[in-house]
């Protein structure tokens, strides 16, 4: 995996994130759905924004497009060294919600709007919390 | 059709401190200048005072985000209030101002200072900017999305110009107006940050901070106080300058309070704004508009959440820089907005309509601004809309 980051900063876990950052210690890439209108919901709520029904997470397929990217240039954080890419990915399932991740394993001049790409976790640990953060690759 | 309270609570007074990219000066004293300078341009003494809002109140968010809490202000000032609201969690930066209009129309003070101070040239030291969130710990709420991935505000609105060119068409050509028209108006006011002229071939080769958005496009930390004092409307008439009253007001926030969680990428949360069913004003009345610009696409998305042009045409819009220049039919942040007048977040914004509908912006003022309109917030904070005019 190219690092863009050796150490990431680790969220702090919830009842609501846990199966978001922590689904990559089974290879899943978990997202609420609404058990109602069965829209995905993101980042992760006690009820849907659009009909208030109960969301539960899903393991999804880890294939997603690419909505949008920037290349960063700016050490705007410690230990995250520039050039790198973060982008709002879209799952297969359900192109009307995004998450924000970064594309790995590819050159930033390679990325275009749509492009193919699937997930790949990062593991990192800080104290007894073990996460695996959601990141792209292209998917050829 | 107008607001309860037009007509009936008025912008009384306005202030701002000295206004500098690093002054290392005390940010208590400067929210002190701007706030004394508001109550005297009001007619009034600080014993008249006897309300307090403030944006955002005491707050972690980074290095001078805020200058000055509630706390902070009321006890230097020694102010008596019967009434006080500071915080983070409004309709955007104004909120701090829409509490403190409700709080006169509803008859809980009759004149209350109001103010946003920033101290972020000073705090953040000489080095380079850095994200919020910078200093470590585990992250919580909005920001345990953003930061294991590396990404700022910065990098969410780079997103959203790539969205916007992708979906709309828009070149960075058309978005470089914003800078280079917010520039050449900021050479006119003797308080702006930078007033070096600034063209398109400079624009086209600065450095990227995070492609698309080059430096240009991103506002500048700066040192700074803005205050108001909003007032009952018999007090007009005590006061040496027009009277501004607010015609119509929104504040709508439908998205969540995400980036991700807004329904388009290319718009922020002003979409759902439904500002003209609020007054018998139609857009083509306004004379002058005050745009938030944190970043130069927010202004993309206000002149198409007012209505000025459609929703994906901004671009076209302001092709040529003329349109939104001194003498176009549309001035905007004739003050130099943040980019190059400095991140007074908002407040500034507010300043600048309220000097343009008093007849008071000197070198830089619009040919008679019967109507302003003042758009202030982005994606994920939540915004407020606003119409001024002279108090009748």
């Amino acid at each position: 995996m190219s690092e863009i980051a050796a150490e990431r900063p680790v969220p702090l876990l919830t009842d609501l994130n846990r199966p978001y950052w922590t689904g990559g210690s089974n290879g899943e890439w978990r997202l609420q759905r609404c058990t109602d209108c069965e829209r995905l919901v993101h980042p992760p709520a006690l009820r849907c924004p659009h009909d208030h029904g109960v969301p539960e997470y899903v393991a999804l397929s880890g294939r997603g497009i690419v909505e949008t990217w920037t290349v960063n240039q700016h050490q705007f954080f410690p230990g995250f060294t520039p050039p790198y890419v973060i982008a709002f990915v879209t799952p297969v399932e359900d192109d009307r919600v995004r998450v924000l991740t970064n594309l790995v394993n590819v050159e930033p001049d390679d990325v275009t709007a749509g492009m193919p790409v699937r997930v790949t976790f990062q593991r990192c640990v800080d104290g007894e919390d073990e996460v695996f953060i959601p990141l792209f690759e292209p998917d050829h | 059709m107008t607001s309860l309270l037009t007509d009936k609570v008025i912008i009384s007074g306005i202030g701002q401190s000295d206004i500098g990219r690093r002054l290392g000066r005390d940010a208590l004293e400067l929210t002190a200048q701007a706030c004394v300078a508001a109550v005297e341009d009001a007619g009034l003494t600080l014993a008249d005072i006897d309300g307090l809002t403030t944006y955002p109140g005491a707050s972690q968010a980074g290095p001078g985000f805020s200058g000055a809490s509630l706390r902070d202000i009321h006890d230097a000032l020694g102010i008596k209030p019967n009434w006080v609201a500071g915080g983070v969690e409004s309709p955007g930066q104004l909120g701090a101002v829409v509490d403190a209009m409700l709080a006169v129309a509803g008859g809980m003070a009759d004149h209350v200072l109001c103010w946003r101070s920033i101290w972020e040239g000073t705090a953040q030291g000489g080095g380079r900017r850095q994200g919020y969130g910078a200093r470590g710990g585990r992250p919580t709420g909005m920001m345990a999305w953003q930061l294991p991935f590396g990404a700022t505000a910065a990098n969410l609105a780079a997103m959203q110009v790539r969205a916007r060119m992708i979906r709309y068409g828009l070149t960075r050509e058309q978005l470089a107006s914003i800078a280079i028209v917010e520039r050449a108006n900021a050479r006119l006011n003797p308080s702006a940050i930078y007033s070096d002229p600034l063209d398109l071939e400079s624009y086209l080769s600065a450095r990227m901070v995070s492609d698309p958005l080059c430096m240009y496009d991103c506002d500048i930390a700066c040192d700074g106080a803005t205050a108001f004092v909003i007032s009952r409307a018999e007090h007009a008439a005590a006061l040496g300058h027009p009277a501004v009253t607010v015609e119509a007001l929104d504040c709508a926030h439908h998205d969540r309070f995400t980036w991700e969680g807004g329904e388009d990428i290319t718009r922020i949360s002003s979409r759902w704004s439904t500002i003209w069913e609020r007054t018998d004003y139609t857009v083509t009345d306004v004379d002058y508009a005050s745009l938030y610009d944190g970043f130069s696409v927010f202004v993309l998305c206000w002149l198409e959440d007012f209505g000025f042009c459609k929703v994906g045409e901004s671009g076209e819009f302001i092709a040529d820089p003329a349109r939104i220049s001194l003498g176009g039919d549309l001035p905007i942040n004739t003050a130099g907005g943040q980019l190059s007048g400095g991140r007074l977040h908002g407040f500034g914004h507010l300043h600048e309509a309220c000097l343009q509908v008093r007849g008071e912006a000197g070198d830089r003022q619009v040919d008679d601004v019967a109507l302003a309109a003042v758009g202030v917030g982005a994606a994920n904070s939540g915004t407020t809309a606003m119409l001024l005019r002279s108090a009748r």
